[in-house]
């Protein structure tokens, strides 16, 4: 079944006026929330630490550090994909796709019940919507800006 | 359903402080061992400790202990933390030194006799009726 997703900007992360990281959502199309309100919302209360620390810590590259790849792992099968997990969230998962130095988008995420997530249809299945996503960003050249992304929409499989 | 903002709210300085801190902490050590070049795996044999502790360290919200902060800067060779000292010294506050200028009339039929072969720039204090030579330049 083809689902469009479009990008939500994350500026409830944003303090003042400098921004060092730009952080956007993936939100299905019709949809109300974006991925990453969803997930924070559904394991607030289960993950509660880990959420604050991952929501803090987001919000501190967004206005100080930018993005730092050592707060998160490379979850691709090989590593060669830019798909991320915020790290010490437990076994909660927090996906993104990091863009570039300053841009990621979340792809939203789930708790890991198994020792391999790929042995989990749910966290599967959002890796392989990034993973998808990706291939669009790269083939058709797609530069994410503050300024076209309610433009971007990708349709994909799933 | 809540929106990112509203539960950012919830949290207080003190997490924030404390992420701050911690992230820091992390990103400092990292730049360190960029520096040195070492490996993570180098810095956990360097610290005898198992690599995958020191990769939690790394992590950005490991709660450091001050010992272990010790053991991290003994091994790296460098501070983590500058620390404030001055805030607790009961310092009096400086003594004003005051510099007074008078006026010194010359009398340079008085100077006494410089050689020929003694070039340069000669520097000469006068005090009651007597001239000292202070400073000759080569």
């Amino acid at each position: 079944m083809k689902v469009i997703y479009g990008l939500k900007y994350d500026e409830d992360l944003v303090l003042g006026e400098e921004e060092n990281a730009l952080v956007y959502s993936l939100i299905k199309d019709g949809e109300e929330h974006d991925l990453f309100t969803e997930v924070i919302n559904k394991y607030e209360k289960r993950y509660s630490q880990q959420i604050k620390f991952a929501l803090l810590r987001l919000k501190r590259m967004v206005n100080k550090r930018g993005i730092q790849l050592d707060e998160f792992e490379n979850e691709s099968e090989d590593g060669t994909l830019p798909i991320y997990k915020l790290n010490q969230t437990g076994k909660l998962r927090l996906y993104f796709i990091v863009v570039d130095q300053i841009t990621i988008i979340c792809g939203g995420g789930e708790e890991k019940l198994v020792v391999k997530w790929q042995d989990d249809p749910k966290l599967r299945k959002i890796v392989e919507r990034l993973k998808k996503i990706i291939i669009e960003i790269d083939e058709n050249d797609i530069k994410i800006t503050k300024e076209n992304f309610s433009r971007i929409f990708f349709e994909i499989d799933e | 359903m809540k929106s990112i903002k509203d539960i950012l709210s919830q949290y207080n300085e003190i997490d924030e402080r404390y992420i701050r801190i911690s992230m820091d902490l992390a990103s400092q050590i990292s730049a360190y061992l960029k520096e040195k070049k070492w490996s993570q795996a180098k810095f956990a044999m360097e610290l005898k400790k198992n690599e995958s502790e020191v990769s939690k360290w790394l992590s950005g919200t490991h709660n450091f202990t001050v010992k272990t902060l010790a053991l991290i800067e003994s091994v790296l060779k460098k501070d983590l933390f500058v620390i404030p000292l001055d805030i607790n010294k009961n310092s009096k506050p400086k003594e004003k030194i005051v510099v007074k200028f008078a006026p010194v009339f010359i009398n340079f039929n008085d100077m006494p006799n410089i050689p020929l072969e003694d070039e340069g720039i000669h520097l000469y204090s006068y005090y009651n009726g007597e001239y000292k030579l202070n400073y000759k330049s080569n």
